[in-house]
This record gives C-alpha cells, sequence and structure tokens, in this order.
C-alpha cells in the first residue's frame, strides 16, 4: 500500500509541474500568412520622398559611419554597376512599404517546419529564415543582401539571428551597415497584429546596437506582387562604370537641419543623441550656429576572434574574420566546375574539367600536402594546369608539388612535370631573375609564361581566359575567367580583408588595381537584381560576386580621391594621414599592424599621386564636380555646406506674390506621390514688368550629381511664351489673372508640359499651385502645391 | 490503510487546488517588465526629441476635425501636461519605473512629466472620472492568432494586453495633435532579451478615436533596461 501512495503523490507531482511549467517543445506561434507594414512612423521615410541627406538623426553613428554617410551621394545609384540592387535584409522589412507573406518550407517526410521563407520584399530580396538548426556558413562563403538567417522559438518569439550581409544601409540616405553586422530579430505576434523588432549590431559604424520596432497587420489573401526584375539602364548618359560619385570630406549636408530649425550637431545622429537627456541638450544647443563636423574618435577596432560554432548563438555578436593563414584548408563549391580552397591564406580556385583539373595558384609550399588531399576529396583527376595571378611568394608555393601531383610524369617530359604553369612574362622573371626579383626554385618556375595582355585556352572543358592586368598589384598580375563556369580569380588585386597591396617596387600602382577593379565588373554580370551571377574568388577573403567588386572599387575610388584633393590642396603626407582619409573604410580593410597597414596604403597612395596629381585630379573631377571642391573652387564652400547660398535673384517687393516661398510638404499634394521633393523653394521677384522666378527642389535620386536640380527664368506676365534658359528649348507663359493670381504653362521636351494656376492667399501668407501636367519623362502628375512665405 | 490514502490524495488535491487559487496577475507573470527602462528615441525621431511646427501631423490619420483643433494649437502651450495622457505618453523621451501594486496592478510612472498609470488586471472597481491616463484593463493574453497554439503543440505564451479607455482629450504629439475622449487605446508590452545581454521593453499601441482620426494610429516604442534608478529625472508637465 505504501508502494500505492509513493506512485500516487509522484504522479501528482509531476502533474503538477507539467501543469507550472508547461510541457515540453518550443511554444510556438503561428506567423504564415500574409502581412502588411503599417508606416505611422517616419512615413515620409519609409515611403516617398524617402529620407534628406544629412537626416541621421535617431541613429547612433560613430565617427566612421558619420563620415561614410555625409560623403554618400545618391547620384552614385544611376552608375550602371550600383542599379537594380534590391534593400538588404538591414532594411527590407522596413521601407518601403514591405508587404511580406510568411510561407514555410516543410520536411517532405517530417513534416516539420524547416524554414520560414519571406517574400514579397523589395527587389525580390526574399529572405530565408531556417529553423532546422543548421550552422551557419563559412567565413569564406559569400555574402548576400539577404544575409544568412537562422531562426528558434523564445518564449512565443521568433527569435532570428542573420549574418553574412553585404555591405549596405540602414537608411536610404547612405547610413552604412558593414558586412560584419549581426542582426536580431523578435516577430511577435499578437492577434492580427506584428510586432518586429530589430536590432543591429555593427560596432564598424555605429557607437552601440541600433534598434528600432516595425508593426505589420495580418492581411489575408493578399499575395505579393510580380518579381520585379530591374534592367539596368542608362539613367544619366554622362556617368560611364568607374565613376564614382561621391562628396567630398567635409561635406556637410546641413539642409535637413536648417528646414527643421534642429542644431546641426542633432542631424548628426550619435549615442548622445537618442536619450532622454538630449530634449533637454538640444534647448541649450543654438540653430543658427555654422556646421561643424565633430572631431573624429576612431571607433574602436572589431574583434577578430572567432567564434568556436557556427549556430546563431554562437554567432550572436559581429566579429572581423581573418583570412590568414590557419593551417587548414576547407573547401567551399563556387559555380560550375569551379571550387575553392581556402584558410591558407591566399586562395586556391579548382577548376574541374572532364579529364583534367585546372588550378589556379599554389599558395606556400608548405601548405601543399593538405592542399592537395582537399583537391584529392574534390576529384582524382590530375591537374594538368596552372596559373600563378602573380610572382607572390604565397601565390606560387605549391607549382612543383601540384605539378607532379598528377603522378604521369611523361605528360610534359621537355619540363619533367605533369602540368604546365602559367604566369605572365613579368611574374616569370620576378620568380627567376635577381635582377627583377627574389628567384624561387625552379621546380616552382612556371612553364609557360606569356607578355600578351590576354592568353586563352580551351581545356578542361571550357574556355578560359588569363587576361594580364598591368601594373596592378605589381606588374605581372593575371586575371583568370573562366567563361563556362562563371568565375573569375582576381589574384591579389581584389581581397576582401585588406586595402590593396600596392607592391610599387615590383610595378605595382593603384591606378592599375582601380583598371584592374573595372575590368573585373565590366567581365560580370549578375544574374538578377545584382544577385548572384558571376562569382568572384579574391586573393584573400571570401567568394564574391560583382557587387562586392563594387564596393571594393567605391571605396578604393573615394579614398584616392580624398587624397588626390587633400594633395591639391597642398597637403602633406602626414596631413594626409592625419586626415581620416580612409576612416569609413578602415573597419573593413584596414590594419594598424602586419605586412600591409591602412599607413602603408595611404603612403603607397600619396607617392603615386603625388608624383602624377594631373591625372588624379581628372580622376577625381569624373567623380567630384569642381565646384564642390573648395581649393578648385575658389574656396567656396563645399557642396552640400550652404547650396542655398547659391540662390541670387534681385528682389524687388512690389508685387505681391514676391518673396521667398517654401513648400509645406505636410500640406502639398503630389499625384503619383513620388514625385513629391523632399525640399523646395522659390523665389519671386518682378520688376519693371519682368517676373523672375527661381525654383530649387530637392528629391532623393536626381542622378545629376547632386539631389539638387533647379531652374530660373525672367517673363513678362503677358500671356506669351519665354524661353527657360539651359532647359532646351523650353519656354514658360505667364499671365497674371488678378493680382492675386497667376496661370503657368510650361513646355519642352526638358520640363515637360505643365498649366498651373497660382493662387495667393488674402493675408498673403501662402500661395497655392495647383497644376497638371506630364513630366519630362511622359508620367502624368497632379499637384496641389502650399507653399509658405518664408 | 486504503482510507488513509484516499484521504492522502484529497488533501493534496485540494493542497493544488489551493495553489492554483493563489495564482495572481502577478504570479502568473509569463516575463517580469518591473524596473527602470529608458526610451532611446530611434524612431520619429524629430518628433519625439522636439516640438514639431503646430500643424505638423505627417503620419498621422488626422481627420477634418482634428486638423482644425491641431492647427488652433497655441505654441506657448507647449509642455502642457496635455501632451502626456496615455495615447500620447510613451512617445516622449522617458524613463518608466514600472512596480507591481498588489498582485494585480502595474504601476507605470514616467518621469518626464511625472505621470503615473495603473495597469489593472481583472478590476473590480468602476473606471470613475475620466482622466489623463484613463482606465486601463491589463490581461496577459495568449500570442498568436487565435489564442491556441498549433494543433498537438503546447499552449501558446501569453503576454501582457493593456486596453485604455475614459481619457480625457489629449496630444499624440506636443504640437497639440489631439485625441479625443472617445479613444480606445490598445497596447502590447513585450519584454525581449538580445544576446549582448540587453533587454529591451517594447510598447506596441494601437489608437482609434473616432472623432480626431480617419484610421488607426499605430507605433510602437521601444525602452532599454537600465540597472538601478541612478538616471531617475522627474520633470512635471504644465498644467493648463
Amino acid at each position: 500500500m505504501s508502494r500505492t501512495l509513493i506512485a500516487v503523490f509522484l504522479a501528482l507531482s509531476a502533474a503538477s509541474l507539467v501543469a507550472q511549467q508547461g510541457p515540453a517543445g518550443p511554444p510556438m506561434t503561428e506567423l504564415t500568412g500574409s502581412w502588411a507594414m503599417v508606416n505611422d512612423e517616419e512615413r515620409l521615410i519609409r515611403i516617398d520622398p524617402g529620407p534628406e541627406l544629412g537626416n541621421f538623426t535617431g541613429f547612433p553613428l560613430n565617427a566612421a559611419g558619420r563620415q561614410k554617410a555625409l560623403t554618400w551621394n545618391s547620384t552614385i545609384q544611376a552608375i550602371p554597376e550600383h542599379q537594380a540592387r534590391p534593400h538588404a535584409g538591414t532594411y527590407s522589412m522596413r521601407g518601403p512599404n514591405p508587404s511580406p507573406h510568411i510561407g514555410e518550407i516543410i520536411d517532405p517526410v517530417s513534416r516539420r517546419v524547416l524554414a520560414y521563407t519571406l517574400t514579397g520584399l523589395f527587389e525580390s530580396a526574399n529572405r530565408t529564415i531556417w529553423l532546422d538548426g543548421r550552422p551557419h556558413p563559412s567565413d569564406y562563403a559569400e555574402r548576400l543582401w539577404t544575409g544568412f538567417s537562422t531562426g528558434e522559438w523564445e518564449n512565443g518569439m521568433l527569435h532570428v539571428t542573420t549574418t553574412h550581409f553585404k555591405p549596405m544601409f540602414i537608411q536610404r540616405n547612405g547610413i552604412p551597415v558593414s558586412p560584419y553586422a549581426v542582426m536580431h530579430e523578435y516577430y511577435m505576434r499578437h492577434g492580427d497584429r506584428m510586432t518586429l523588432i530589430t536590432q543591429i549590431d555593427d560596432p564598424v559604424y555605429l557607437d552601440e546596437p541600433f534598434i528600432r520596432t516595425s508593426t505589420f497587420r495580418w492581411n489575408p489573401g493578399a499575395r505579393e506582387g510580380a518579381i520585379n526584375q530591374v534592367d539596368i539602364a542608362e539613367e544619366v548618359p554622362g556617368l560611364r562604370q568607374g565613376d564614382v560619385p561621391h562628396y567630398p570630406l567635409g561635406s556637410t549636408h546641413p539642409e535637413y537641419a536648417q528646414d527643421n530649425k534642429l542644431p546641426f550637431l542633432a542631424s548628426l545622429g550619435g549615442r548622445e543623441t537618442i536619450y532622454p537627456e538630449y530634449v533637454d541638450k538640444l534647448k541649450t544647443m543654438d540653430a543658427a550656429a555654422a556646421p561643424s563636423i565633430p572631431a573624429v574618435v576612431r571607433p574602436a577596432p572589431l574583434t577578430t576572434q572567432a567564434p568556436k560554432g557556427r549556430s546563431g548563438k554562437d554567432l550572436a555578436r559581429p566579429y572581423r574574420p581573418t583570412y590568414e593563414n590557419k593551417g587548414d584548408v576547407e573547401t567551399l563549391p563556387v559555380q560550375g566546375g569551379v571550387y575553392m580552397i581556402a584558410g591558407a591564406g591566399s586562395n586556391v580556385a579548382v577548376q574541374v574539367g572532364a579529364d583534367a583539373l585546372f588550378v589556379v595558384d599554389t599558395n606556400e609550399e608548405g601548405m601543399s600536402d593538405k592542399i592537395l588531399a582537399a583537391i584529392r576529396k574534390i576529384s582524382p583527376l590530375p591537374i594538368r594546369y596552372i596559373v600563378n595571378t602573380s610572382g607572390d611568394p604565397d601565390h606560387i608555393g605549391g607549382n612543383g608539388k601540384f605539378a607532379k601531383a598528377a603522378g604521369d610524369q611523361g605528360a610534359n617530359a621537355f619540363y619533367e612535370q605533369a602540368a604546365r604553369v602559367y604566369s605572365s612574362e613579368n611574374a616569370y622573371a620576378r620568380m627567376t631573375d635577381p635582377k627583377k626579383g627574389t628567384p624561387v626554385a625552379a621546380a616552382l618556375w612556371p612553364t609557360d609564361s606569356f607578355a600578351a595582355d590576354l592568353k586563352t585556352v580551351f581545356v578542361t572543358g571550357e574556355p578560359i581566359e588569363m587576361i594580364h592586368q598591368p601594373a596592378a598589384h605589381t606588374d605581372g598580375d593575371l586575371i583568370v575567367f573562366f567563361r563556362k563556369s562563371d568565375v573569375i580569380v582576381s589574384g591579389d588585386i581584389f581581397s576582401t580583408d585588406r586595402y590593396p597591396v600596392i607592391d610599387a617596387k615590383h610595378g605595382g600602382s593603384l591606378a592599375g588595381v582601380l583598371d584592374g577593379l573595372n575590368r573585373m565588373i565590366d567581365i560580370a554580370v549578375p544574374e538578377f537584381n545584382a544577385m548572384g551571377g558571376t562569382r568572384v574568388i579574391p586573393g584573400h577573403g571570401r567568394i564574391c560576386n560583382e557587387i562586392d567588386l563594387v564596393e571594393y572599387r567605391d571605396a578604393m575610388t573615394i579614398v584616392a580621391d580624398r587624397v588626390t584633393q587633400l594633395i591639391l590642396d597642398g597637403k602633406t603626407l602626414d596631413q594626409v594621414k592625419a586626415a581620416n582619409v580612409s576612416l569609413d573604410f578602415d573597419g573593413v580593410y584596414g590594419a594598424d599592424k602586419g605586412e600591409w597597414t591602412t599607413d602603408m596604403f595611404i603612403e603607397a597612395a600619396y607617392r603615386e599621386i603625388r608624383a602624377n596629381t594631373a591625372s588624379w585630379k581628372a580622376r577625381l573631377l569624373r567623380n567630384v564636380p569642381a565646384a564642390e571642391l573648395p581649393m578648385l573652387a575658389g574656396n567656396k564652400p563645399a557642396a552640400g555646406k550652404n547650396v542655398a547660398a547659391a540662390k541670387a535673384v534681385k528682389k524687388a517687393p512690389a508685387d505681391p506674390m514676391d518673396g521667398k516661398w517654401a513648400l509645406n510638404l505636410f500640406s502639398s499634394n503630389y499625384e503619383p506621390a513620388s514625385l513629391m521633393p523632399y525640399r523646395r523653394e522659390m523665389e519671386i521677384a518682378t520688376s519693371n514688368g519682368e517676373t523672375t522666378h527661381s525654383v530649387l527642389s530637392w528629391r532623393r535620386p536626381q542622378g545629376n550629381g547632386s539631389p539638387l536640380s533647379s531652374y530660373n527664368y525672367t517673363a513678362k506676365l503677358d500671356g506669351k511664351p519665354y524661353p527657360i534658359p539651359n532647359q532646351g528649348k523650353a519656354t514658360v507663359t505667364l499671365k497674371r489673372v488678378d493680382a492675386g493670381t497667376l496661370e503657368r504653362m510650361l513646355d519642352g521636351a526638358d520640363v515637360g508640359r505643365e498649366t498651373a494656376t497660382w493662387t495667393l492667399s488674402a493675408d498673403r501668407k501662402t500661395l497655392t499651385v495647383t497644376a497638371k501636367g506630364t513630366d519630362a519623362t511622359g508620367v502624368a502628375y497632379t499637384t496641389t502645391q502650399v507653399y509658405e512665405k518664408q | 490503510m486504503r482510507k488513509h490514502a484516499v484521504q492522502l490524495i484529497f488533501l493534496m488535491m485540494f493542497a493544488a487546488a489551493g495553489l492554483s487559487a493563489q495564482s495572481t496577475p502577478r504570479t502568473a507573470a509569463p516575463y517580469d517588465i518591473t524596473g527602470y527602462w529608458v526610451s532611446v528615441v530611434t524612431e520619429d525621431w524629430r518628433w519625439r526629441m522636439t516640438t514639431p511646427a503646430k500643424g505638423d501631423y505627417i503620419s498621422i490619420p488626422l481627420s477634418e476635425e482634428g486638423r482644425k483643433v491641431a492647427f488652433a494649437w497655441d505654441p506657448k502651450s507647449d509642455g502642457s501636461c496635455r501632451a502626456f495622457g496615455a495615447a500620447g505618453l510613451l512617445h516622449i523621451p522617458t524613463r518608466l519605473n514600472i512596480t507591481w501594486q498588489g498582485d494585480d496592478v502595474l504601476k507605470v510612472d514616467t518621469d518626464a512629466g511625472q505621470q503615473t498609470r495603473l495597469l489593472r488586471f481583472a478590476p473590480r472597481s468602476a473606471a470613475g472620472p475620466k482622466t489623463l491616463q484613463g482606465f486601463s484593463v491589463a490581461e496577459w493574453e495568449p500570442m498568436g492568432p487565435t489564442g491556441v497554439g498549433r494543433a498537438g503543440g503546447p499552449p501558446p505564451p501569453r503576454a501582457l494586453k493593456v486596453t485604455t479607455t475614459n481619457l480625457l482629450e489629449g496630444w499624440l504629439r506636443k504640437n497639440g495633435v489631439p485625441y479625443s475622449e472617445q479613444t480606445t487605446l490598445v497596447e502590447h508590452w513585450d519584454r525581449v532579451a538580445f544576446p549582448n545581454g540587453d533587454a529591451w521593453l517594447t510598447v506596441s499601441q494601437y489608437v482609434n478615436d473616432p472623432k480626431y482620426l480617419t484610421g488607426e494610429y499605430t507605433t510602437s516604442m521601444h525602452f532599454k533596461r537600465e540597472p538601478d534608478g541612478s538616471k531617475w529625472s522627474p520633470k512635471p508637465c504644465r498644467e493648463l
């Protein structure tokens, strides 16, 4: 009987525990279905017209993030290789107007939910959130717009950890996010509503993790729109590949602060600005003070300590991967028949053909056995072809062992090797001629060197191009392009973890590196909305596609432009180094120690640019108009500093409409809304029967070197057409209806066609413009613009 | 002996029932939101950190009647306690001190404006006269679409839902964008803990006002956990 009592007691105790703790298993809530974003917060930022330049309010930006954002120019989005990008995972759930559909990937046997899918996001950057416990990819794996996401349930909330982003933004006005950022999301469903809290942890650009919350409404029956594949268009004919529009160092973009009567410093964001104490501080700050960027406090370098595991929990905090020789190798399939063997420092590419292997670079001799063992796991076929992308010891060290590894020495008896080893003639000279380099053992010498710009072979099942890029990392660099597999092997012209090593002693140059990067960008074609397509194996680092090349090219171009700008301004090397010309890229590529430091890169760039300033000035002026460079513009303020000051219209207060007017965005309406500028000012001045009308409009992407567009004209109020200067054959016709009413007609290919009525309020403080027409691209619109007297 | 066993079983059942009967909203809380929390203003910064210009009601679905009220706002009234009513209070940069008042009321104090909200679980008393903070009814509501988990799965976790009515007219923004006494405010208060150790409280708000709004006004605010009240800085609002 006592045993009965004990059994009853244990059973009740267990039941009690279950009642208190709940049964085991993940407490899930149903998230699948269609959701619609609610835009009641930051509507102007999340939809049209988008965030203004210089509006960094609410972001805990550090000095590097601020510099990157202040020098970002929206015109860069018109460059062909920048077009058609989707929003990264750090923004795609935020705007514009995402209506995600959450679906499931189900295991066909167990019926377990393996993953959630998020579709319907901007430019189809659709996401997959793996729920099956799979690890995050290797540090050498390609990074994606969406990143790589894993999820787990925590107290009824789905916690998603995302790593492996491409460098992108967290706000559409250039506020950056680095590729090392980690994003955490919690999805919380309450009935028909879902709250998403997002934390972006990115010490490269942020003083502290950035948090925002978004709300979605259950939207049954709605499905995402058609997949938007965006074609690359020639948006601005004057722009060409290789141009990298940006604002020069020192740009401040104070217009946002001025428009909103904010102290300039407040508009720059920062940790201090997002806490309640700042409300009181704002009251003590002078909103009229001249804009001035605060002294740079360099962010602490991101840790390079990689976690031991690869789960979402292991990767919860950001770190900067190192791609040094770790003494072991890993093999990653790239595309087609191409694999990358990584982990030993420089990357090795292996292409598997029908009857042989084609290898690009052989790393260091000491790693040959491990790399060959890894190759054997890919394929037992013999290595018949080897290419050295340069004569650097860490790219050629395995030549001998690799070549002999085929095991059939007779194949190329003349060279006593089984494989052909290709290199440029200059690289060969470095390896063999003591006058031109440091000779290496004869066993490592290439068997086939060439001086031509291009050598092509069709072996191992596909055409392969070996492209000589003169005077880049060295004077002997080769880029290898597997045309069928669609994979580029860049050599050390491109690495994802460092500034390009400019080996000036052996003929290298920054100009050649930029040319090489642009050449590879020219070859590479993304498959769909700047995703996938041609893959790139860098000299060091992770697998890439065209976008990573573009980001690297942009960064190096911008740094070179800044050095040029300072040299033109008469600055010394020390002054250039002190000017933080690479601050916003150092967290990704910089190094304070090692064989190639940031200082060494800046110094190499300085010496090269200093020696040939004229050609570098020409490059600079492709990217930054002379008018924006103080040293070239007669010490005028740089663009973005005080654009409004450019206005110069004679003033005559006689006419009731005369004066300065500013568009009230809240009272105005545009249909379609995308035409609404985020700022518009106009000035009207009448004198001797003629009215001069000047208009400045700021829109997000204008594609003309500036977000600002402007026009002005002078016309009589007689109902006759008058030309509009600098607008082709466009004309304006003004007709006075009464003292408070004007009729205006614009006509011309450059301005479209518009008829409008301007009505002045009785108190002369409000001017209402009702207009309809078609713009220069043929888009029909109607608008009611309400201007307030300034 | 059999008799003793039956008695013991009944005794244990009564004890279990007693334990269950002692469960209160406080002991049933699925997570702890008490303590000090600080607003981190990363959204709508300009509208929250500063007093926007008169008539700046962008993002708010204001009715024609609401617009009239908004445009009638006198900038001299900036700082008025009307900006600190329940539907506007959490937009204002502030610290929260959340405590249990007994076992069934969560008390939310703010240092900005020195307001107190009482979130009452199963209130027994009537709402009383209208106030700035109104009458808030709290519940631990099951998360998810229907309040039940997946078939065969465990019951869904619960989260704090608060419904507030009986409000005096107040402002959604410091520039006098109004909500009326007819307003119903629904909120979900969630707590999350990020891997870097930061704990956050998110409050998702849904404001429905048939008088001044043409549709639901939705916002979500987030507050970071602070270790103590050392930064608590009470500042009264202005009674007008």
